[in-house]
């Protein structure tokens, strides 16, 4: 079982001659795995797999794509390297969240936090996404709301 | 909880007419899109790009069904839809949730997969594994007080949580097809349910297979 972080891209295959959107590593398990996601700021989901070892591992080499090496969301970050918190930020960052936000509500080392407080914590806010025909793109322009599923959702859909 | 829970709101069994196929339904979810007709007792699109959208507002927790009469041909390429908690309906930017069973071309063989339709911006959120359809088929969707269901023959194949549109709203059917698709529905159910729990915190306990074996 596995963590990930990962974007959603774009699909024009499907759809009423308007964009699909669907998240990489949710096409990238198979038949018989397990998967749940959330979708976060960012044009990206927090997304929880079971599948094989070979698939998780192929999902983690997805562009784009962060593998969060914690199961549960007890568990403690007291373990990660400077480079693995650093990196948690920087995704955090990038996904739009301020450095004051993050500063805010991880004022301590982020070893002394758990996987839930950081997930919980990226799956804040979201954005609805809508599809602009006039410039063909699908875009994230619309004010913040809560995501359309939760992390504890997720966390529990299977073990 | 067993799949169908509401009834049949049409039959179908009548006189060509259409569309829409009766004063029950507006044409169409998507006012893009062409609408559906009535076709020898069995509801058919009247263009490769159809719906017809069931006219009453219904609350929240939502099903719609129907039953399989046609199948896509041997070469076709398409999908028929289902649609719940439509919002802006029968207007260029629908938004809600969409049941889509994708026939890949070869005999009735295909996927199940749940989008959300964020105002023309479609977000998958559940694909199904390989499988095929039979004549007679019961097919629908439910959104489970949040939980978006998808089932077959009264077996739910995929299911995804999703609040964004977990609000009012309206159901409807269609499909979206090349020339050679062939589709046709009968005995159409659908309604609403009284116990809305807009709480994502109590919602039924998830089967969250993102795909299934067919």
């Amino acid at each position: 079982m596995a963590w990930y972080i990962a974007p959603y891209v774009r699909d024009d295959v499907r759809g009423h001659g308007q964009p699909s959107r669907f998240c990489t590593a949710r096409d990238g398990v198979g038949g018989s795995d397990f998967y749940a996601s959330v979708e976060i700021l960012g044009n990206y989901a927090i997304c929880k797999v079971r599948a094989n070892q070979a698939t998780l591992d192929a999902l983690a080499a997805l562009p784009n794509v962060d593998r969060i090496p914690k199961n549960r969301l007890d568990d403690s970050l007291s373990d990660f390297t400077p480079a693995q918190k650093l990196r948690m930020r920087d995704i955090a960052l990038g996904l739009g969240y301020t450095l004051q936000e993050i500063n805010a509500r991880f004022p301590n080392d982020l070893g002394t936090y758990t996987l839930g407080d950081v997930l919980k914590f990226l799956a804040k806010r979201w954005k609805r996404p809508r599809y602009n025909v006039g410039t063909d793109e699908i875009l994230f322009d619309t004010p913040p709301s809560d995501p359309p599923s939760t992390v504890e959702w997720v966390a529990d859909a299977f073990s | 909880m067993p799949f169908p829970e509401t009834p049949i709101i049409d039959t179908c069994v009548r006189s060509n007419t259409g569309p829409p196929p009766s004063a029950d339904w507006i044409s169409s979810v998507d006012s893009d899109h062409g609408g559906m007709k009535i076709v020898s007792n069995q509801m058919a699109p009247d263009a490769g790009v159809a719906s017809a959208m069931w006219i009453p507002v219904l609350t929240a927790k939502q099903e719609i069904y129907f039953t399989l009469k046609a199948f896509p041909s041997p070469s076709g390429v398409g999908s028929f839809e289902l649609h719940v908690n439509v919002q802006n309906g029968d207007t260029p930017t629908p938004s809600g949730y969409i049941m889509r069973f994708w026939h890949s071309g070869t005999g009735g063989a295909g996927q199940f997969e749940l989008d959300r339709n964020d105002a023309g911006a479609m977000t998958r959120l559940v694909t199904s594994g390989g499988l095929t359809l039979a004549l007679n088929d019961v097919c629908g969707i439910r959104n489970d007080n949040g939980v978006l269901r998808c089932h077959r023959n009264g077996i739910e194949i995929i299911s995804a949580p999703d609040v964004a549109y977990f609000m009012a709203g309206k159901i409807g059917i269609g499909t979206l097809n090349d020339n050679s698709f062939l589709f046709r529905a009968s005995d159409i159910g659908g309604g609403s349910f009284p116990d809305v729990r807009p709480n994502l915190m109590i919602f039924p306990k998830p089967k969250m297979r993102a795909r299934v074996e067919a």
